[in-house]
């Protein structure tokens, strides 16, 4: 059965080039603009896992993160941080929310396959 | 400002001199005349006017001045034509405004040639998939298994299609600096909104004071405006200097 993927960025080209990756490897991929969209996405289908930007307008990554791991549904499902943020501040912020890695952008498909793989199967 | 207080200073310095003829008239009169007490005291009076004016226009000489964005005393004004140092917040303001227009432009520009080479990347995908597709078919119905030749021509062919998705495939990592450079160019344009906000602030406190700031008064709140701006935008979103692989970690 395909794995479905939440990608959510407020970059429409770091959409696609996420999109084209997963999608390249099999993966139903389903984009979001920004964590509000995210949130309402994650709502009406059913997501394997997250991969989320931090910086967005209307809810940033961090935000998102604590909303979606507030949802029964989301409570073990894997939540990916995709970001240019690499401090270590922020990724404690991220771990202490509830993420299950991060990665720095910019991202190399193979590596980005080979994550998701591992997580998700 | 500047000519006006040129001018005072010389008025003052005028004046003085007027109050000093006065009084040596006086002083003159006094002898040449009988002396009464209303005499004694004008001329008392006219020598406290002469001192107060005189100090009154020598520590008008070296008052330090604020001028938009930077600081100089009469004595150096006064060389410079008036035109020149009059400049009013309005200046600085259109300034701020141009630089926010110039990154503006850079965003823009960024995001029309990422856009441009996405739309290039996908059909050149869509192209490469599609010529994997047809070798392959090629391949299977038109390649009698004995012609070697042919086969090795659609093998070299298909070792061709590898290698442009590859290439594609680096071309993503690549392609992702449209998304750091937006990211600088706002986080710049905050801290040069910020910048303008907290030098307003500034001017607007100085210009509502009745004395004038002195430098270190301005030095001080020039410092201030730059830590405030500096702590609002104190987390740099894009630390990356260059489009190398970001690194990975499994919590």
């Amino acid at each position: 059965m395909t794995k479905t993927i939440l990608a959510v960025d407020d970059s429409a080209s770091m959409r696609q080039m996420v999109a084209f990756t997963l999608k390249g490897a099999g993966y139903e991929v389903i984009e979001a603009v920004d964590g509000q969209d995210a949130l309402d996405k994650a709502n009406h289908y059913k997501v394997n896992l997250v991969l989320t930007d931090i910086n967005m307008p209307r809810m940033d990554g961090l935000k998102l993160l604590e909303m979606l791991r507030q949802l029964a549904d989301y409570k073990s499902i894997p939540i990916l941080m995709l970001t240019t943020e690499s401090s270590n501040d922020i990724k404690a912020q991220g771990k202490a929310a509830g993420a299950t890695g991060w990665l720095v952008k910019p991202f190399d498909p193979k590596r980005l396959l080979e994550v998701v793989h591992k997580v998700i199967g | 400002m500047i000519k006006l207080d040129f001018k005072r200073k010389w008025a003052n310095f005028m004046f003085a001199g007027m109050v000093l003829v006065f009084a040596v008239i006086q002083v003159y009169w006094l002898f040449a005349n009988d002396a009464s007490i209303m005499h004694v005291l004008s001329i008392f009076t006219s020598i406290g006017l002469f001192l107060v004016l005189i100090i009154l226009a020598i520590s008008r000489r070296e008052k330090p001045i604020k001028m938009q964005g930077e600081i100089k005393t009469d004595a150096v004004k006064e060389s410079l034509p008036f035109t020149s140092v009059t400049i009013g917040n309005v200046d600085a303001d259109e300034y701020f405004y141009s630089i926010k227009n110039e990154l503006d432009q850079a965003e823009r520009l960024v995001s029309d040639a990422v856009n441009n080479l996405v739309l290039n990347f996908n059909y050149i995908s869509k192209l490469t998939s599609a010529h994997h597709n047809m070798v392959l078919a090629i391949e299977k119905m038109a390649a009698p298994a004995d012609n070697k030749p042919i086969l090795k021509l659609l093998r070299r062919q298909m070792e061709t299609a590898d290698k442009i998705e590859q290439e594609l495939a680096a071309a993503v990592t690549s392609l992702q600096f449209g998304d750091l450079v937006t990211q600088l160019l706002n986080h710049t344009t905050n801290q040069v909104d910020e910048l303008n906000l907290a030098l307003q602030r500034i001017d607007r406190k100085s210009n509502s004071g009745s004395r004038g700031k002195s430098l270190d008064e301005i030095h001080h709140g020039i410092s201030k405006a730059v830590v405030a701006a500096k702590e609002k935008n104190k987390r740099k979103p894009v630390v990356q200097q260059g489009m190398g692989m970001g690194e990975v970690e499994l919590f």
